[in-house]
């Protein structure tokens, strides 16, 4: 298989920042080896939002975890900016479902550990960090420790954490998933505000059909039993989006569409 | 109702400081009260069972004669000679254990086919091999904390969450970043948890240790008050080793409180 030619033409449309192809898993349980994923391919444009929905056990944490490096393709690649990427690194930044702070780390502390790691002095890091811990609207919480904080607010200060580090691609794994209707709402519009004021590159994985369309230009629709992206879908409402944005008619019409094609996969 | 009379019941709710402390003085005092009752009514021999005062006395007795000081200071000396060597070593290697699957061979199997073995038939070899000195007693609590510690240890490594691990990767973080940075910190709660309750095994085999051969110490003591029928210096000696128990229980459980502030807890 010719990668290289492969990515060449996937550059040559877009600037694609992440490419997935042909990604292949494969899990061998009792004798039996059950293909969780096969032959999974799209690319993430530089500076776009990319959401895969399906049904639960379709493989798309699978997906994501072989794109941040913690799990191994049985075959295919992972690239991002070209490079191909096998294990985890700073360059995709992850928010999982369940809460991830480190519980002996302050607010700041836990954004900042990124920058530790590579080495960053003490005062610049605080000092970058805080930017972070700002932009999330949790400046009131700088020196507090994850167990004084809500889900909705360990799930900020994650966001924050993982957007610290700078990475070329954020990947998110249902990262609302835990929290109630109401916090998540709130969390939605705050991602959307985030992204408004820096530029990111989000992979973003969801079960919650109207979460992904408010959030994304492009949805990958997953189907199961071997997992595979079994449509892309764009989405062409314009921005600023809100929570707004839920009740339009665009977004209704484009809903509708959406849940058609779920049915079918 | 007052409202803390429907907390009692409820299942992991917390009840009032007040109430707590009242209770558990309770369970001091009412069965010294009992004692005391039991003791003067003359029911039992004073042989068996001295009296409160009695035993008071003794106790006066030998703190102006100093020996009782003399007795705790060595006993603790080797409980803290034996455990700190037992956690020195446990500790790294409990964690290793629970980090890297292959430690987990190398140390598991063995740790748990020696663990079942009792630590006091251990006592003629450990007299054959390094005599009845101090370093047979700090020997003695080794092997009897060493081998349940370092088990318990790597069980509090085994249960850092995976994804916290991962998301310190995702974070461009080594794997010796990951262990420094997140495994052992990560632990530390569970691990002063765990050394908190070994500690009263310490406190155990410190007793068996001087039993056999000692000139001094607190189970040397008993041993001794034994011979000459001391009951009343027999009494007092267990009740100083639960009191010293019970304090250093206290001083872990502050430290630990102190040092991490971040930990989530129970109430207390």
């Amino acid at each position: 298989m010719n990668i290289a030619a492969k990515l060449d033409t996937a550059t040559a449309t877009s600037v694609a920042k992440l490419s997935v192809r042909d990604i292949s898993r494969s899990f061998s349980t009792r004798g039996k080896t059950v293909e969780a994923l096969k032959g999974v391919s799209f690319d993430v444009p530089s500076g776009s939002f990319y959401s895969i929905i399906g049904h639960s056990g379709c493989g798309k944490s699978t997906l994501l975890n072989i794109v941040a490096g913690l799990d191994q393709a049985t075959s295919g690649v992972v690239a991002v900016d070209g490079v191909v990427r096998r294990s985890p690194g700073p360059d995709r930044g992850m928010v999982f479902q369940s809460y991830t702070l480190f519980p002996w780390l302050s607010v700041v502390e836990n954004v900042a550990f990124g920058l530790r790691m590579s080495g960053m002095g003490k005062k610049e890091r605080r000092e970058a960090a805080l930017h972070y811990v700002e932009l999330v609207k949790l400046g009131a919480f700088v020196d507090a420790y994850p167990k004084e904080l809500s889900g909705g607010m360990r799930q900020r200060v994650a966001m924050a954490r993982a957007l610290a580090n700078k990475p070329a691609v954020l990947l998110m794994d249902e990262p609302f998933g835990a929290l109630d209707s109401e916090t998540r709402e709130q969390m939605q519009e705050l991602l959307l505000n985030v992204r408004a004021k820096e530029f990111m590159t989000v992979l973003f994985i969801t079960h919650d059909i109207e979460e992904a369309i408010l959030l994304s230009e492009t949805i990958g629709i997953m189907a199961a039993r071997p997992g595979r992206v079994a449509h892309e879908f764009k989405i062409d409402l314009p921005y600023p989006r809100d929570a707004e944005t839920k009740i339009s008619d665009a977004f209704v019409q484009t809903k509708r569409r959406l849940i058609e094609i779920f049915k079918t996969v | 109702m007052p409202t803390w009379l429907s907390q009692i019941g409820r299942i992991r709710a917390p009840v009032p400081a007040a109430l707590y402390w009242t209770v558990a003085a309770a369970t001091f005092v009412l069965p010294a009260l009992a004692w005391w009752l039991v003791a003067n009514g003359g029911y039992v021999d004073r042989l068996f069972l001295p009296s409160p005062a009695e035993v008071a006395k003794q106790a006066i007795v030998l703190a102006e004669n100093g020996r009782l000081w003399g007795d705790i200071g060595w006993s603790v000396y080797r409980v803290f000679a034996g455990f700190a060597l037992a956690a020195i070593i446990a500790i790294p290697v409990g964690i290793l254990m629970g980090t890297y699957h292959i430690a987990d061979a190398v140390f598991e199997p063995m740790t748990d086919f020696i663990r079942y073995m009792p630590a006091a038939a251990f006592i003629p070899l450990i007299m054959l091999y390094v005599g009845i000195g101090e370093t047979a007693k700090i020997l003695m609590i080794f092997i009897g904390t060493y081998f349940q510690l370092v088990l318990l240890v790597a069980a509090v490594a085994r249960t850092v969450p995976i994804d916290v691990i991962n998301v310190a990767y995702t974070l461009g973080a080594s794997r010796r970043q990951v262990l420094t940075n997140v495994v052992i910190p990560a632990s530390l709660p569970g691990l002063v948890e765990n050394l908190r309750i070994t500690l009263g095994w310490a406190w155990t085999y410190v007793i068996v240790a001087e039993l056999i051969a000692a000139q001094q110490g607190l189970g040397f003591r008993i041993m001794e008050a034994q011979r000459f029928l001391k009951t009343d210096t027999i009494f007092l000696y267990i009740a100083i080793i639960g009191i010293l128990g019970l304090a250093s229980d206290q001083i872990m459980r502050r430290i630990s409180a102190k040092t991490m502030p971040w930990a989530e807890t129970f109430h207390r």
